[in-house]
């Protein structure tokens, strides 16, 4: 959620300056109401393809390493999709992105195995992902009740 | 039984016949009692200054030719900017940039201007449709979204279809579109969009695209609004006709569509795809502005290349659009429907710089197309006076018998009622770098008047700015910068025109 929220933050800095050329208050209020909804929707999502290895994988492999590797896991995979994005700049380069995306997938699900393997195997690393999984909780009370509050905002101005 | 004789049968076959004139005489008035319909078909990105219409010297658009031999031509005129939000903005508000605001591209109007516009001061006696391919519009016109009865999504008659925003958010049609067609889920590849769900819609997208892109006849692939959607004109233009056709039965109606092409990316297909080649075609080569020299660099020979590819473009929308009124007249439309064709801005292929929506204020950015062809009209009317796009909107007003308000900027145009002052000023700006909340101090300005032409780049170097002064009917190419050797014709434009800038500043001086 952290990641999710805090990539829409940064990115809306991009926008901000425009936004204030032509846009009232409220207005830019109700666009970061629906950044925050669909940011809602990607942490889910996020979370369970977190938690999808876990059906199949042994009870070993997950047992008390759960958030640093999940929180491996998802890093990878966002960090992925980002990188594979950034790759894909014009209309140009389109047909590489589209072809190059099983690799690329293939790839990235290679290096998160290796990762959380390692994750699992170094306890200096565990234990620092588990603190800094523990300290993007905070978060949560800050984000999740700004996402009710924005979802009651899309809500009014969609239906009223 | 009473006899009936010569007489009276002569009398009853005259009464016959002069009542069945009244009927198709009430009939054809009926047309007109409820307002005629206003179409307005608008090609985006097409300069007049490469339409053999307008003596371009390459055959680009016979079909309009043809057609402007029924309507009235306007030879002089210009968008009020040199991109789509502020040359559309202007079109459908009658005001200049410097008044509605929508200053950069995806911008919109200011709140107090928001009702002055085509669908509310048509009102709901008039069935409003809107179809845009292009997203910009589709913003400027979702300000009023609850005064259009048919809100088309962009993809529309398209190879790719989305109807996430028109469908579960319509009514939050604007934020809506620029929470997720612009931040979320950009269309542009270069710009950040979601986290994670925007690698599934780019992914989406982009499949879609690859594999609808090559279809027969195009080599290059089929149009594309660019990293959103590909289509062909031939079924855009099939789309444009059947909602014409559908509107028959909702009269009176007003239409405006729209179309993405000829904008770039230019791909042509079929016989246009072949056009112009090795023609041995040539324009004179033209100065850069010195102090812009770093940014318009684009060499000769790509120059060419690209001018060629966007005439070939022109040709085949002209071919469709060729299609098109012939199957309107076909079907009677044209003889109860005011039918307008136009563009939002033209595009340049000269100084180093290809496109539009730069600084540059050169005729070929601004000058576009306006054909207007009256119910029934079966001559040639040509206009030779500098008219502005922002004479649209009081023109249809004009026509459909509605009030005009004070506010707005544009006239009626000469040929409707509206006089022909050939000393008028017309204004055309690029003020996209600058906030749409503060005078207008960054910009590329220009003011036409009788044959001279100021341009000013306000903002962008100069002491107070960097000026150019043109005849254009002694030099239509803008060849012979003229503000040295004519001092006093300079100083009086330049006077005047600064008047008219500081007057528009005024209300955003606090």
């Amino acid at each position: 959620m952290f990641l999710v929220y805090t990539w829409t933050l940064y990115t809306s800095f991009w926008k901000l300056p425009s936004w204030l050329f032509f846009l009232q208050v409220g207005e830019i209020i109700s666009i970061y109401a629906y950044a925050f909804v669909v940011n809602f929707l990607e942490s889910i999502l996020l979370i369970l393809i977190a938690l999808l290895p876990a059906l199949f994988l042994p009870r070993s492999w997950w047992a008390d390493t759960f958030t640093p590797k999940g929180f491996t896991l998802i890093l990878i995979i966002l960090s992925s999709a980002l990188l594979h994005l950034s790759l894909y700049r014009t209309p140009d380069t389109r047909a590489a992105f589209v072809n190059g995306q099983f690799i690329w997938w293939v790839g990235t699900l290679l290096f998160s195995v290796l990762l959380t393997w390692l994750v699992g195997r170094v306890a200096w690393v565990r234990s620092g992902l588990e603190t800094l999984a523990d300290r993007f909780v905070v978060f949560l009370y800050i984000y999740l009740p700004l996402t009710i509050v924005a979802l009651l905002i899309i809500l009014a101005r969609v239906f009223l | 039984m009473a006899q009936v004789t010569r007489r009276d049968f002569l009398k009853l076959t005259s009464l016959f016949a002069a009542g069945t004139i009244s009927t198709l005489t009430a009939r054809s008035r009926g047309q007109i009692e409820h307002g005629p319909n206003l179409i307005i078909i608008l090609f985006d990105a097409m300069s007049a200054l490469h339409m053999s219409l307008y003596g371009y010297g390459r055959e680009t658009t016979p079909e309009l030719s043809r057609f402007a031999e029924r309507c009235t031509v306007y030879n002089a005129h210009y968008s009020a900017s040199n991109f789509t939000t502020s040359g559309t903005a202007s079109m459908l508000t009658g005001m200049y940039p410097w008044k509605h605001r929508a200053l950069t591209q995806g911008g919109i109007v200011k709140r107090d201007i928001v009702p002055y516009n085509p669908y509310t001061l048509l009102g709901s006696d008039y069935h409003r449709l809107m179809f845009s391919q292009n997203f910009w519009p589709d913003r400027l016109v979702a300000q009023y979204y609850d005064q259009v009865d048919d809100f088309l999504p962009q993809t529309a008659y398209s190879m790719r279809g989305n109807t996430l925003v028109k469908s579960w958010l319509g009514k939050d049609r604007l934020l809506a579109s620029i929470a997720f067609d612009e931040f979320l889920f950009p269309a542009q590849t270069d710009r950040p969009g979601s986290a994670f769900l925007n690698y599934f819609y780019k992914s989406r997208v982009s499949h879609s695209i690859e594999t609808q892109k090559i279809q027969p006849g195009y080599p290059n692939g089929v149009p594309e609004v660019e990293g959103y959607n590909v289509y062909q004109n031939e079924q855009i233009y099939k789309g444009v006709l059947e909602e014409i056709l559908n509107l028959q039965d909702k009269q009176p109606s007003f239409a405006y569509f729209h179309l993405f092409s000829p904008h770039s990316p230019y791909k042509p297909g079929g016989k246009f795809s072949r056009l112009f080649r090795n023609d041995g075609f040539q324009i004179p080569p033209k100065e850069i502005v010195p102090e812009f020299a770093s940014l318009y660099t684009e060499t000769e020979e790509s120059l060419l290349r690209k001018r060629t590819a966007y005439d070939r473009q022109i040709a085949q929308v002209d071919a469709e659009v060729g299609k098109l009124i012939d199957q309107l007249e076909a079907s009677g439309v044209l003889d109860s429907s005011y039918l307008i064709l136009t563009s939002d801005h033209g595009e340049m292929f000269e100084r180093g710089f290809s496109g539009h929506g730069g600084r540059l204020m050169y005729e070929p950015v601004l000058r576009i197309p306006l054909l207007i062809h009256a119910p029934e009209q079966n001559a040639r009317k040509d206009i030779n006076i500098p008219t502005s796009n922002v004479d649209l909107l009081p023109t249809l007003l004009s026509i459909a018998g509605k009030e005009i308000p004070e506010v707005v900027e544009g006239q009626v145009l000469a040929g409707f009622s509206g006089v022909e002052d050939k000393q008028r000023p017309i204004f055309s700006m690029a003020a996209w770098q600058n906030s749409a909340f503060l005078p207008i101090t960054k910009a590329g300005l220009a003011m036409r008047k009788g044959a001279y032409k100021l341009i000013v780049y306000l903002g962008y170097g100069g002491k107070d700015g960097i000026y150019e002064l043109y005849n254009l009917e002694e030099d239509p190419e803008e060849l012979r910068e003229l503000s040295k050797s004519i001092p006093s014709v300079f100083l009086r434009m330049k006077e005047e025109f600064f008047g008219y800038l500081a007057a528009a500043n005024r209300p955003f001086e606090q």
